[in-house]
């Protein structure tokens, strides 16, 4: 481990905490505040990865995390960005996409074979011979492919999510951000400023403006002072802003916490992405942003190199060449534009402190040694012509390669907002129009560079979203910046052995680019699916601009109007962890639910409810669901039906109002007695069913399916919205718990429950009355129905008290060999009686007379919702009908739901329930099938999963008491 | 995530809300013709333009009506039902 | 030292009950019906955290619901005052809460034990009128048993259900006898505002087959701040 001293004053550093982790095995020490990256860099450790293609050695060359040559693993965590990431104690870090060794990487040799594998060449290639793809290229390719490992076991940390309100949000904290954030809550705007990096400033804190470098600096430190003073401004550091939706919905991630912030105004001042020039081996450790090796020196005190070429089509790069100079280092500049138009003031502070600087040259290629490891000298000439250098060229030793050529705006969150990313091709300056109200630039991603101007231009902003706040304020509404150049129009050079990278992500070269154009992909959007180009990790933010102007010149067009790209949201990297938060699956618990539990029912999610499907020790499902239904069918049985769907309708139009939303009649239907429901939609389809209790004159109680009552419930309010009728509905679906106690011994239980004056025999309360009483002590409403074929009371209570009258009625009901059961069983003893179930024996097509439900129509009415409809379907029937089907008990492959039913090998049908009776020791069941067929007495053809064919015989549907005897009792 | 103002309760993110889609007037069933009939119950304008659509506030499930258009997906206004209904519609009878 | 009181010896109980058990409450009879959680064991704990954060469970106490055509008139001549705007709420006499849902919907709710004689009088002069004949008084909805109840209170309650709840219910912008209907937790939920003395606190009203899902919901987003369950006693 080489221990090397920091520079003195690293922003972001504290030399008093030393942090011990490992790469690759080794172990290497940095300090509180470096990231991996920084760590690394300061024991001399550059080369952090291999290039996703070619396994090209590779390293730091944004130190912002906006490329991914420095994606790493960690335990549980691949792709990490290691020039983001802070170092533990212990971290345990390694290298991805290598075979062998990161330095040794055996894989590397894929360089050599690069012309047989150009751009694109996988739509071609792995075809041959036939079948040859999937045995043998698919698993190498799968294994080379990606670049880190999941780990599937790996259980992150606590991920939650909040919301946040806020009038104006601020994404980046840099000299325009602090400024628009100040100038806003001056004027009493709440804001939220936002920056990604661990300490606001943005390039305020390595950058430098003037020749002694403090100015910057100072003014930083004041900004932020003023910030930590405001009441009215919530820093958040650490933070991303990820994304922009409608109506300044924003997305903003710190750590494992998803803030969904909605802002009334939106300051944009997220700043510039520095980009590379483009020559051989630019992609090699030791080729970095000018930004890069200033970050490396301000904020971690590490001199990226001793001997330094930087590359400069700007005055930045002068600099980043001063800085180099005061941390110690010689520095060399090649400067690609002629002497006339260097002029500025650090250029003159270059000049002055006497370092040497080569005009109108640029970069012909990096030099390397055979490993590639790190670069170690610079071959550069005069520039010739656009993207031509002279034959003449010199040779320089140097282990720093810095390029300062220009920027784009970091625009994605603009164009996330519908802004369109316009360039002028004879300035190279970028613009960004189109955007949404209340969406406002500041700073150097709205094209405005000198440092005074900047911060002007941060309190525009401010003082336009302080309009659209409608604050009034005295800010400057605009002002003119002084233009500034900084982007060199074509840093892109050309080399016979190519390696000259324009997307550092996807190894492509400059020759790719043009290949893809020559191969007929002419546009942009096409090239960039073809060659892959900017759909690599870091989303072609170093690569964009440079495809964008090789297509345009292969195309022979300006980049103006080959456009350069667009961006979706996110803006960079989120974990699915951050996505789900706290999972929040609204779950509905009956009264009874823990009872179910303690009872051994098997729990079942219906919905969003919680239902018992049957009870028992599960050892044979089956089994146990056939002795809930014998009991039932000989002694008495016990269901919750809390989740059945309630809903009171109330008002004098009450009985008008079901009248038209149900198919049957409800005029007529006196107090105190139950009728059953049938729902059709506009089309006439059966949507729904249930049972209508007549309270009183102007009260009616009714039931719906669980699944459809909040439907129902909704839809009866549009309707009644439209109608105007004197109707209130109310849904009390959770307000009661309801439990059916059904079987011959009913009443017996039912009488210990209930006073000797309430009268329960078969004639005061008969088959589809209605009563209300107390049960156990308790309000009820009681009536009885049919649904499992014996005699049954449907009891409605508080849901507050129904635990309670549930261990009544089963405490009660002990003698007479009561037991509760679950849904399938009750799913059981409804099918031997033959009744449907929505959703299980209709489709989207079922009407009601391919069901046998036309007794529930009531044609004559002069509007229900279905009757056109229904009208009109019968005049021409479908081509199926449902019947009820019987096999004997004795097969050994029992058919299924679902299972076709064929005629002549052909589908007419499907099975939509079937179970083998426990009480008719059949298989009976329901199935669509020809209607030509749908005689009792024919048969029809079923097919088991397992391809078995049987002759099923069609029977009449009301399987088990066909007279109704026992629910009449 | 967009914001829908609810005449009932206000500003709100949309997804406390549902659509029902274009406000539509029914033909009376009892006279209109099968044709007719059936396009009133399949078919859907498709406008690209403004629209008068139905929406409903899920959690208290108030009904409300809302002019949007459909390319820009720009709510551009949000009235009562008795605003703009103040009369029994769309009953199926023919003065409905 | 007289015989804990058992929520199963009561019929009516809250969905919840066994949560509360769990965690030693100590319970204390209403009437026959009903017995709540007086305090989970530690009374002066409670008291200090109803003003950091706490929730209580109040889905046992009196609620009530006018719906319907007549509904205002109904709510002012039975002598109570029927808020003047949507979404906010009203107190009554003794406490008790009358909100205003809509044009023609309130809900009543009483946040502590003496405030259920509000509920109870409004319901029985509607019950009265209704015996007597009269039809335009609107109609009952049992909110009592469509609804779970809980009290959030604290300097950290709107930090907290920011967390759930979309809606801004910072002191700023929703105000004492604010309601807000909305979601929460992917649910609807209604937000009343009713300040105990100078301390923020939150009504929250939910389905009450959802009360289960709602505690342990709250309860851990409630860690972040230290928050607690208290018990009845703590939030009078």
């Amino acid at each position: 481990m080489v221990k090397r001293a920091r520079l003195p004053g690293a922003l972001l550093i504290d030399q008093k905490q030393p942090i011990t982790f490992t790469f690759e095995g080794k172990t290497y020490q940095g300090y509180a505040g470096d990231t991996i990256a920084s760590a690394l860099a300061g024991a001399g450790q550059w080369v952090l990865s291999r290039s996703f293609k070619y396994h090209r050695p590779r390293g730091i060359l944004t130190m912002a995390g906006q490329d991914s040559n420095t994606l790493v693993q960690l335990l549980g965590m691949p792709n990490v960005l290691a020039d983001k990431t802070l170092i533990t104690d212990g971290l345990q870090v390694e290298a991805q996409n290598y075979t062998g060794s990161l330095m040794n990487d055996k894989e590397a040799e894929i360089s050599k074979v690069a012309r047989f594998l150009p751009v694109g060449f996988y739509y071609r290639a792995f075809f041959r011979p036939k079948g040859i793809r999937n045995r043998i290229w698919e698993p190498i390719i799968r294994a080379k492919a990606g670049l880190g490992k999941v780990d599937t076991r790996h259980r992150g940390g606590y991920y939650d999510k909040a919301y946040g309100h806020y009038d104006v949000v601020v994404a980046g904290g840099g000299l325009a951000g602090m400024s628009a954030a100040i100038s806003a809550a001056q004027h009493g705007a709440s804001v939220l400023l936002v920056d990604e990096n661990p300490i606001l400033g943005g390039a305020m804190n390595y950058a430098r403006a003037d020749i002694k470098g403090k100015r910057l600096r100072a003014r930083c430190a004041q900004l932020r002072q003023t910030i930590a003073e405001s009441a009215n401004i919530t820093v958040m550091t650490d933070t991303v802003c990820n994304a922009w939706y409608v109506d300044h919905w924003l997305a903003v991630i710190k750590g494992c916490r998803l803030h969904k912030v909605r802002a009334k105004q939106f300051i944009l001042a997220a700043g510039s992405l520095e980009q590379p020039a483009i020559f051989h081996n630019n992609d090699l450790p030791g080729v970095m942003m000018g930004s890069a090796a200033q970050r490396l020196m301000n904020l971690y005190g590490i001199l990226p190199g001793k001997n330094a070429v930087v590359l400069t089509g700007n005055d930045d790069g002068y600099g980043v060449a001063l800085e180099l100079r005061e941390a110690g280092a010689q520095v060399q500049i090649i400067e690609m534009r002629d002497l006339a138009l260097a002029q500025a003031t650090l250029h003159d502070g270059c000049v002055a402190a006497g370092l040497r600087i080569h005009y109108g040259s640029a970069i012909y290629a990096a030099k390397a040694d055979r490993n590639m490891h790190h670069i170690n000298g610079v071959e550069f000439g005069k520039i010739a012509g656009k993207g031509t250098i002279a034959k003449e060229h010199q040779q320089i030793s140097c282990d720093l390669i810095c390029m300062s050529v220009g920027y784009t705006p970091t625009y994605q969150l603009a164009l996330q907002a519908g802004g369109k990313l316009g360039y002028d091709d004879d300035t190279a300056i970028f613009s960004i129009e189109n955007l949404p109200k209340g969406f406002h630039l500041a700073g150097s991603l709205n094209g405005v560079f000198a440092t005074d101007d900047v911060q002007a231009d941060g309190q525009r902003a401010a003082a336009q979203a302080l309009d659209g706040l409608e604050i009034t304020h005295s800010l400057a509404a605009d002002f003119l910046p002084v233009m500034v150049q900084v982007n060199h129009p074509w840093p892109i050079f050309e080399h016979p052995d190519d390696k000259n990278f324009v997307d550092f992500d996807e190894d492509l070269m400059v020759k790719d680019i043009r290949n893809a154009v020559k191969e007929g992909y002419n546009e942009l959007e096409l090239v960039k699916r073809f060659s892959t180009v900017g759909m690599g990790p870091s989303q072609g933010r170093h690569a964009a601009l440079n495809a964008a102007r090789l297509v345009a010149e292969a195309t022979d067009r300006q980049v103006r109007d080959v456009g350069v790209t667009t961006a979706r949201p996110p803006f960079s990297r989120e974990t699915l962890g951050v996505m789900g938060g706290r999972v929040f699956s609204p779950e509905r618990l009956t009264p009874m639910h823990h009872r179910h539990a303690e009872l051994g029912g098997h729990a079942m999610r219906v919905g969003a409810w919680w239902r018992p499907g049957h009870y028992g020790v599960g050892v044979d499902r089956v089994a146990e669901i056939n002795s809930e239904v014998r009991n039932v069918r000989e002694n008495v049985g016990l269901i919750d039906v809390s989740t059945l769907g309630g809903l009171e309708i109330l008002g004098a139009d009450a009985a008008q109002f079901l009248n038209r939303v149900y198919t049957f009649a409800y005029l007529k239907q006196p107090i105190g007695r139950a009728r059953y429901l049938l729902m059709t939609n506009e089309a006439g389809t059966v949507i729904d069913d249930g049972v209508a209790c007549r309270m009183a004159e102007d009260r009616f109680y009714i039931t719906a399916t669980s699944s459809g009552v909040d439907r129902v419930c909704r839809q009866m309010l549009w309707l009644n919205a439209q109608w105007h009728m004197d109707i209130n509905i109310i849904n009390v679906t959770a307000a009661y718990g309801g439990m059916n106690l059904a079987g011959p011994n009913a009443r017996k239980v039912l009488q210990k429950l209930v006073s000797d004056e309430v009268d329960i025999s078969a004639e005061g309360f008969p088959y589809m009355g209605l009563r209300e009483f107390q049960v156990a002590g308790i309000p009820a409403i009681v009536f009885r129905v049919g649904f499992v074929g014996e005699l049954g009371y449907e009891i409605h209570v508080p849901a507050t008290a129904a635990e309670y009258v549930w261990d009544q009625v089963l405490a009660v009901g002990q003698e007479f060999g009561i037991q509760p059961f679950g849904l399938e069983t009750q799913r059981v003893l409804r099918l031997e009686k033959g009744h449907f179930i929505v959703g299980q024996d209709t489709d989207a097509m079922s009407t009601a007379e391919e069901i046998n439900m036309t007794w529930a129509i009531t044609q004559k009415k002069p509007f229900f919702i279905g009757k056109r409809s229904i009208e009109l379907r019968n005049r021409a029937l479908s081509k199926r009908k449902k019947v009820g089907f019987r096999l004997p008990s004795g097969i050994t492959s029992m058919p299924q739901e679902s299972n076709l039913v064929l005629k002549n090998n052909k589908m007419t049908g499907f099975i939509s329930s079937v179970w083998l009776s426990p009480t008719l020791n059949a298989v009976i069941g329901f199935a669509y099938c020809a209607r030509e067929d749908a005689q009792i007495g024919n048969h029809i053809t079923i097919k088991c999963d397992d391809g078995t064919l049987h002759q099923a015989e069609i029977i009449s549907p009301h399987f088990y008491d066909p007279d109704n005897a026992r629910q009449k009792l | 995530m967009k914001v829908m103002h609810c005449p009932l309760n206000g500003p709100r993110n949309i997804a406390e809300f549902i659509t029902f889609g274009e406000v539509n007037k029914m033909p009376v069933p009892d006279t209109v013709d099968d044709r007719a009939w059936a396009e009133f119950v399949f078919f859907a304008n498709n406008t690209a333009g403004v629209v008068r659509e139905w929406w409903c506030h899920t959690p208290t499930n108030y009904w409300f009506i809302a002019d949007r258009h459909t390319v820009s997906d720009e709510i551009l206004a949000t009235y009562t039902i008795a605003e703009l209904f103040p009369e029994p519609f769309n009953t199926g009878e023919s003065d409905g | 030292m007289p015989a804990p009181i058992n929520p199963n010896d009561f019929p009516h109980r809250s969905p919840i009950y066994r949560i509360h058990q769990g965690l030693g409450a100590n319970f204390t009879a209403l009437d026959d019906q009903r017995a709540v959680v007086a305090d989970y064991g530690d009374a002066g704990v409670e008291k200090a955290a109803v003003a950091q954060l706490a929730l209580a469970d109040l889905t046992l106490l009196a609620r009530g619901g006018f719906k319907g055509k007549g509904c205002s008139e109904f709510v002012q001549q039975a002598g109570t005052y029927f808020p003047g705007f949507n979404n906010t709420a009203l107190l009554m006499s003794k406490g008790g809460l009358i909100a205003r849902l809509s044009n023609a919907e309130v809900m009543t709710v009483a946040p502590h034990i003496k405030a259920e004689a509000d509920i109870s009088a409004l319901r029985d002069v509607w019950q009265a009128r209704r015996d007597a004949g009269d039809q335009h008084i609107a109609y009952l909805a049992p909110r009592d048993l469509t609804h779970g109840c809980f009290s959030l209170s604290g300097e950290h309650a709107a930090t907290m259900m920011a967390k759930i709840c979309a809606v801004d219910l910072r002191d700023h912008v929703f105000g004492n006898l604010d309601v807000a209907q909305t979601l929460a937790a992917c649910t609807s939920m209604v937000v009343i505002r009713c300040d105990i003395g100078k301390t923020l606190r939150l009504l929250l009203l939910f389905d009450i087959a959802q009360t289960e899902y709602f505690w342990g919901i709250i309860i851990d987003a409630m860690g972040e701040f230290s928050g607690k369950p208290v018990g009845t006693n703590a939030v009078i």
